[in-house]
């Protein structure tokens, strides 16, 4: 079955490359027969790729152990979803899921738009085929996901225990998702400049897959965190680790994309700024995805055995010069027809987050790679930890956060700075009362009183679009207060969703002030019966308890929790020792409530004097972080869903819309 | 260029510059050197003021673990013999037991001791175990 799997990959491969071959030829020589057949082996080669990953689904189900990837992920009573996630647990197999939803998206942009831009489709296919035929040969003939063992062990060792959780169901798929689907939008607009098509096509074609993209992306990202934060035992949520800022790097250039396409679509302005962001981000998922394989960036010693960098870096260069050859050639097609009229505008306030999202980016890639470079020039690696990339990326974020206020103040086009000024009284006023009151609750330092008053401010000037735009509507149509919320937003879904997710951003940019700057941390060894106090919890340790299956041994330091004297509970953080891996996990027990995360761990277990050693955390507000990524979604689903039918705009919705723009 | 264009590129260089300089401020304060264990020795007395993060090999035989006050201590060795002893304060990694290099950061104190702040275990390819031939 083993052999299968990978003559699979190796069809796949050859039909990948015909596609590929006969698309390019078949769209030059004019001969719809031959594109045609590359469109068809295109979803073959998709087709194969996706029963490859169903094959191997079927010999880690099975245990066959004689496959060295379902012996280094398996193990007999590891529970089914770790079995079927072990798909994406180790590198071979990561590359083949990597592969499937490639062609997962592959057969779906080829099926939603095969009879539309039949002069864009054909060399959209051919790259998309170009960059799954690339993966397949990583592959075919470096990391064979099917090889054989010469021995048939009886069990396997199993996924690694930092990945037996329950978030590696949705965190890497949504990551891969996030990350594979940028390809679409750069297929489209390599198409758009190989045929010379640079009108807004390409953007409104990909809009829904950019935006797919664009969702899984951040989910996958605060997934992580999430993930991070339940599992590792630190406290924290993002360590700046080269891996996570893998993962951020295209979604801050995806963000800027998403925003600037904007001002594409209505003013036919950046269309070079266009190109540039979707070729960087789908660069930076490439890149990403080679940094999280080689390894090369945590330590440049110990990796020279991984020879895919070389292969990825080489594709990775190609790609480039290509997209970058092409953007040259057509920069007289990519000029612009206009130009920014005002600073205060729209479009002026999108370029300043483009480039504060593109700076952002920029640091974050900077100080990751860095140590690379400065070896590689000054022979001593320098080296830069979290507090460069908080006092560089915190400053830049907080103005992010500024301008997005700002964007229901102002509309495209421009306004008299006049007009600015005196719509931004009202919120300005409404921030500082919040500030003071926030300063007299006790809020004193000043980077985290910035940080929450812009947070206000925004969230503010957001909620504010909401709730002129209902009373307006209200006024205008006679609806009940609900039912004219839900019809705004209806009415201009891409507009309101958006201001959803803005709405989001400020939840989570809360959550983070409010956990970065008032964290707080206490250690100390409990014997039964003995209490530790943090903030006003009280927490005193009950007894140890014990538990086992057959993969683990699980301890539990229960603790009685007391807030301000109340008794609100029991937590028992966990010690969880792995013995095929021969590994021990620090399991937190996190009680979360809307205005602070109570969270423990066992850091010491010392047998002589019987006594556990717990450092207890409390990270004021992070529930808010992944309460707006729910809100996130939700935004990005409104903002994204395709529109039924052309929208007139009635006489109601442009009252409304001048009513709650007010410029 | 019209007035406003030139306003435009000005604000915009204005942000660059800020962005660049927020950069440049990072960097100055919290760059550390990444030594291995002979860098570190080689360097000697010139290390030992500032920040400074060493990779290394635990020599598994030297490590002590209490538990009670989180206090651990070891060696640290390289391929040319040269050691590194280490103490560290603090939460240890679940990972220390199976990793091969470990990364501390903090100070090499005077005492020739090198005092750690922050440990952490850097095996990203280890999501993977290797399978070995048992016959039972």
């Amino acid at each position: 079955m083993a052999d299968i799997g990978y003559l699979l990959i190796v069809l796949g491969l050859a039909a990948a490359v015909y596609s590929m071959v006969t698309s390019v030829y078949g769209v030059s020589a004019r001969r719809p027969a031959l594109v045609l057949s590359g469109r068809n082996a295109a979803l073959v080669a998709a087709g194969l790729t996706v029963g490859a990953a169903l094959m191997m689904e079927f010999l880690l189900l099975t245990h066959d152990f004689n496959v060295r990837y379902v012996a280094e992920t398996t193990q007999l009573g590891q529970s089914l979803y770790l079995t079927i996630t072990a798909l994406w647990g180790a590198q071979a197999g990561s590359l083949l899921f990597w592969s499937t939803i490639l062609a997962g998206y592959t057969i779906s942009v080829i099926l939603v738009t095969r009879n539309q831009h039949r002069d864009l489709l054909p060399w959209a296919t051919s790259v998309l085929m170009l960059t799954l035929a690339f993966f397949l040969t990583v592959l075919v003939f470096l990391r064979n996901p099917f090889e054989r063992l010469t021995f048939i062990p009886a069990d396997g060792t199993g996924l690694n225990p930092l990945l037996q959780h329950g978030g590696m169901m949705i965190h890497p798929p949504n990551l891969y998702m996030g990350f594979v689907g940028f390809t679409v939008p750069f297929a489209f607009a390599m198409a758009a400049l190989i045929t010379g098509r640079l009108d807004d096509t390409w953007i409104r074609t990909t809009r829904i897959w950019t935006m797919i993209a664009w969702t899984f992306l951040s989910m996958g990202v605060l997934l992580g965190g999430r993930w991070a934060y339940d599992v590792l035992g630190w406290g924290g949520y993002w360590g700046w680790d080269p891996v996570e800022n893998a993962s951020l790097l295209p979604w801050l250039t995806a963000t800027a994309f998403i925003h600037s396409v904007m001002v594409q679509e209505r003013k036919g302005m950046l269309k070079i700024w266009n190109m540039i962001l979707i070729v960087a981000t789908y660069g930076l998922v490439i890149f990403g995805t080679f940094l999280t394989r080689s390894g090369v960036i945590s330590s440049v010693h110990a990796f020279a055995l991984s020879n895919l960098g070389p292969m990825f870096l080489g594709f990775l260069t190609l790609v480039l010069l290509m997209a970058v050859g092409l953007i040259i050639y057509r920069r007289d097609l990519l000029r612009s027809k206009n130009q920014v009229e005002s600073l205060v505008s729209r479009e002026a306030s999108f370029l300043l987050n483009n480039m504060l999202m593109v700076g952002v980016c920029f640091a974050v890639l900077w100080g990751t790679i860095f140590p690379m470079i400065s070896e590689i020039f000054t022979g001593d690696k320098i080296t830069v930890g979290p507090p460069f990339f908080n006092k560089t990326v915190g400053p830049i974020f907080a103005l992010t956060m500024l301008v997005m206020g700002f964007i229901p103040l102002i509309g495209w086009g421009g306004a008299t700075t006049e007009k600015f000024l005196r719509h931004l009284i009202r919120p300005a006023i409404a921030t500082g009362i919040g500030a003071l009151a926030l300063f007299l609750l006790g809020v004193h330092q000043v980077y985290a009183l910035i940080g929450f008053s812009l947070c206000l401010f925004t969230g503010y000037t957001t909620v504010s679009e909401f709730v002129n735009g209902t009373i307006a509507r209200r006024r205008a149509t006679g609806e009940n207060p609900f039912q004219a919320l839900v019809n705004l937003i209806q009415r201009n879904r891409r507009r309101y969703g958006g201001y959803l997710v803005h709405i989001a951003v400020v939840f989570i940019g809360l959550g983070i002030v409010g956990s970065q700057f008032y964290k707080q941390e206490v250690t100390q060894a409990l014997s039964p019966g003995e209490s530790m106090q943090i903030g006003d919890y009280t927490l005193t340790y009950l007894g140890l308890q014990q538990d086992s299956d057959l993969v683990k041994q699980d301890l539990y330091g229960q603790l009685m929790v007391s807030q301000g004297g109340q008794q609100v509970g029991v937590i028992s953080p966990q010690q969880e020792f792995f013995t095929a891996a021969n590994q021990v996990m620090t399991i937190p027990a996190i009680r979360s409530t809307p205005k602070e995360d109570l969270y423990v761990i066992v850091a010491g277990i010392d047998t002589q004097s019987n006594s556990l050693t717990f450092t207890a955390h409390i990270n004021p507000l992070v529930m808010w972080i992944w309460l707006g990524g729910v809100l996130l979604i939700l935004g990005t689903i409104i903002a994204a869903w395709p529109a039924a039918r052309r929208e007139p705009a009635p006489v109601t919705e442009a009252v409304a819309e001048r009513a709650s723009t007010r410029i | 260029m019209a007035l406003k264009q030139m306003r435009l590129v000005i604000g915009g260089m204005l942000v660059v510059a800020a962005i660049g300089f927020l950069m440049f401020q990072g960097f100055q304060t919290s760059s550390v050197y990444y030594y291995t264990v002979s860098e570190l020795e080689k360097k000697g007395t010139e290390a030992m003021n500032r920040g400074v993060r060493v990779t290394g090999v635990v020599d598994k035989s030297t490590v002590k673990w209490d538990a009670r006050n989180l206090n651990m201590s070891f060696t640290f060795k390289d391929d040319s013999g040269t050691t590194l002893p280490v103490a560290y304060h603090g939460p240890v990694p679940d990972t220390f037991d199976n990793a091969e290099n470990v990364v501390v950061e903090g100070k090499y104190g005077s005492d020739g001791v090198f005092h750690a702040t922050t440990l952490f275990v850097q095996c990203p390819s280890k999501y993977e175990a290797q399978v070995t031939e048992k016959k039972s």
